[in-house]
């Protein structure tokens, strides 16, 4: 299983694949929204993505934007996780085409529920 | 060296870079107190040290981030207008930012210095028309 993570805090990354990690799950990394969309096209079958909202070069919001145009990624879950609590700004990105989105700061189990709603986490993969 | 003691370095590194580029901007808005570029720079570096001190539970330099954050949302979205108190203010929470991160590189912790006025500071500069 492999996901992307894309968020520009260096620590908030390292904290965030490291949750991945314990999970087993494979991961790779990318800044913003720019590199992201270049790491995804290198990634033979990405299974999720994890992307902040605010960064620099490209937004998660257009990041989100964009995969959504590239048609072969319309089954891809992509989890905004973000500090944005206000109903209007989860609208926002669910509008744009996230799939879920989880609040900043989280924690393991908290990011572990999320993919279990989506069916992507058990203790054997 | 812990997982967790590699993290609290990692933040450490990326808030000094971060505060040494607040306070570069900083000083270019002096020169151009308009400029929604600049204070959107620097609105996102003071949200990424925000936003990991939610995660490392370092809630005395989170709270300090995020008055200076309401205040620079309110200057980014034209609310209110940058002037040299302002600049001032911005300038003395580089200095705390960059205090309590050196506190935290020695010990680990936030340290107990007080920070409550320039807190207060900055809440007053958000509130103004």
């Amino acid at each position: 299983m492999q996901a992307l993570v894309v968020e520009d805090s260096s620590t908030i990354r390292k904290i965030l694949c490291q949750y991945l990690r314990k999970m087993n799950i494979n991961v790779v990394e990318a800044a913003n929204g720019q590199e992201a969309l270049d790491r995804l096209k290198e990634m033979s079958a990405p299974d999720l993505v994890l992307v902040d909202w605010n960064m620099p070069v490209m937004s998660g919001i257009e990041f989100i934007q964009a995969v959504r145009e590239l048609k072969i990624y319309d089954p891809l879950p992509l989890i905004m996780v973000t500090t944005n609590s206000e109903s209007e700004y989860l609208g926002t990105a669910m509008d744009a085409g996230a799939t879920l989105y989880i609040q900043k700061p989280c924690t393991l189990d908290a990011l572990r529920e999320k993919l279990d709603l989506l069916g992507l986490f058990t203790e054997s993969k | 060296m812990t997982e967790m003691e590699a993290i609290v370095l990692e933040f450490v590194e990326e808030g000094k870079e971060k505060a040494d580029n607040i306070e570069h901007r900083l000083i270019q808005l002096e020169k151009q107190p308009g400029s929604r570029e600049l204070l959107a720079e620097v609105f996102r570096d003071v949200h990424t040290i925000k936003g990991a001190t939610g995660f490392l539970g370092f809630t005395k330099l989170g709270a300090l981030a995020h008055t200076g954050e309401t205040l620079l949302v309110r200057l980014r979205d034209g609310l209110l207008v940058t002037n040299q108190e302002i600049i001032s203010a911005l300038l003395a929470l580089v200095d705390a930012i960059r205090e309590m991160l050196s506190v935290i590189e020695t010990t680990g912790k936030e340290g107990e210095r007080d920070y409550a006025a320039l807190i207060a500071t900055l809440a007053r500069l958000g509130k103004a028309a």
